[in-house]
């Protein structure tokens, strides 16, 4: 398959490989939260040769997905990230909240929430 | 507002599609059938739990899930309470994407003001909502055939032991039971009990 974004790539051969976000990460030695958001493209793809070259052993990817993965994540380092729209910030908000206190959310609460949110989708 | 039957059915359709589902394979691991049969991304968010009192929260997208920044760090080695909980919580949003995503959408919501609205009170249906997801992570989580094998291989010795009438209405034998089987499902023995209930496991006392 062709991927035009070096996170969407990671995401799919991890699957694939039948690992989960924490597997791939304890196998690479790699801080998950970071690795979320490289794999959401909230921030630049790493550029040390020897994490590609575990990452690359790890999924077990040949020649030419090196190479395009290689592609893409010079692609990825060289774009500035955008900021969020509204809209897109409202699209990764909770669209459920399952209060264990049971309580309702004041308007402090939920800018504090959206807030947090935004910091997870940004760099 | 759905029926506990239309959601065991949505269940037992999405058990059968899904191998990370299948009854041989309990507790259910539903890190794994969340990121990879699913493909969502699983997001932890430090201080979700401590700041708004969840463990887990779907996304308005429905491209994710965020999960306790704490317990995500931890999710290897949490076992136990804490465990049973994150997977409850994780099967309650999957409640949610599978029974009100449609409602969700067509809520159509394009301000904060009406977002914040929406989280406190679902259009009014709030409590029928929580219902809902909690009825479809009961039934996910503890598959009924297996909890009806489970509470049969007991019966001949609490029949034996106390005699049928007497532990039928016995609440204390009922939440022990209940606590001797939640391992096999990875739940609180709270969530046997109201299966035990909710299925028609546990006989009535009258």
């Amino acid at each position: 398959m062709q991927h035009t974004k070096f996170g969407e790539m990671i995401k799919d051969r991890r699957i694939v490989a039948g690992m989960t976000l924490r597997s791939f990460c304890r196998e690479t030695a790699i801080d998950p939260s970071n690795w979320s958001k490289i794999e959401r493209g909230v921030i630049a793809p790493p550029d040390d040769p020897e994490l590609i070259g575990r990452i690359v052993g790890l999924l077990g990817l040949s020649g030419a997905e090196e190479t395009e993965l290689g592609d893409l994540a010079a692609i990825a380092r060289g774009q500035i990230p955008a900021d969020l729209k509204d809209e897109e910030l409202l699209a990764k908000m909770p669209a459920f909240f399952r209060a264990i206190r049971g309580q309702t959310y004041a308007r402090d609460d939920f800018e504090k929430l959206m807030s947090g949110v935004e910091k997870l989708h940004k760099p | 507002m759905r029926t506990n039957s239309e959601i065991w059915e949505i269940v037992e359709n999405l058990r059968c599609a899904h191998a990370t589902l299948k009854v041989e394979q309990l507790p259910l691991d539903l890190i794994s059938f969340v990121e990879l049969d699913l493909r969502l991304d699983l997001i932890p968010y430090d201080g979700l739990k401590n700041d708004f009192g969840a463990d887990a929260a779907i996304l308005a997208d429905f491209s994710g899930c965020y999960i306790d920044g704490e317990v995500f760090d931890r999710i290897d080695v949490v076992r136990g309470s804490q465990l049973n909980r994150l997977r409850f919580s994780i099967a309650h949003e999957l409640g949610h994407l599978f029974l009100h995503r449609e409602l969700f959408e067509s809520a159509n919501i394009r301000t904060p003001d009406h977002l914040l609205d929406w989280l406190n009170e679902h259009d009014g249906r709030k409590y029928e909502f929580e219902r809902e997801a909690n009825e479809f992570a009961g039934r996910l989580l503890v598959p009924v055939e297996t909890l009806r094998e489970c509470f049969d291989r007991m019966l001949p010795a609490m029949d034996g032991k106390y005699g049928r009438h007497a532990w039928v209405s016995n609440a204390e034998i009922r939440s022990k039971t209940a606590e001797l089987i939640a391992p096999r499902f990875g739940v609180h023995p709270i969530a046997i009990e109201t299966r035990f209930d909710r299925e028609g496991i546990w006989p009535s006392p009258f």
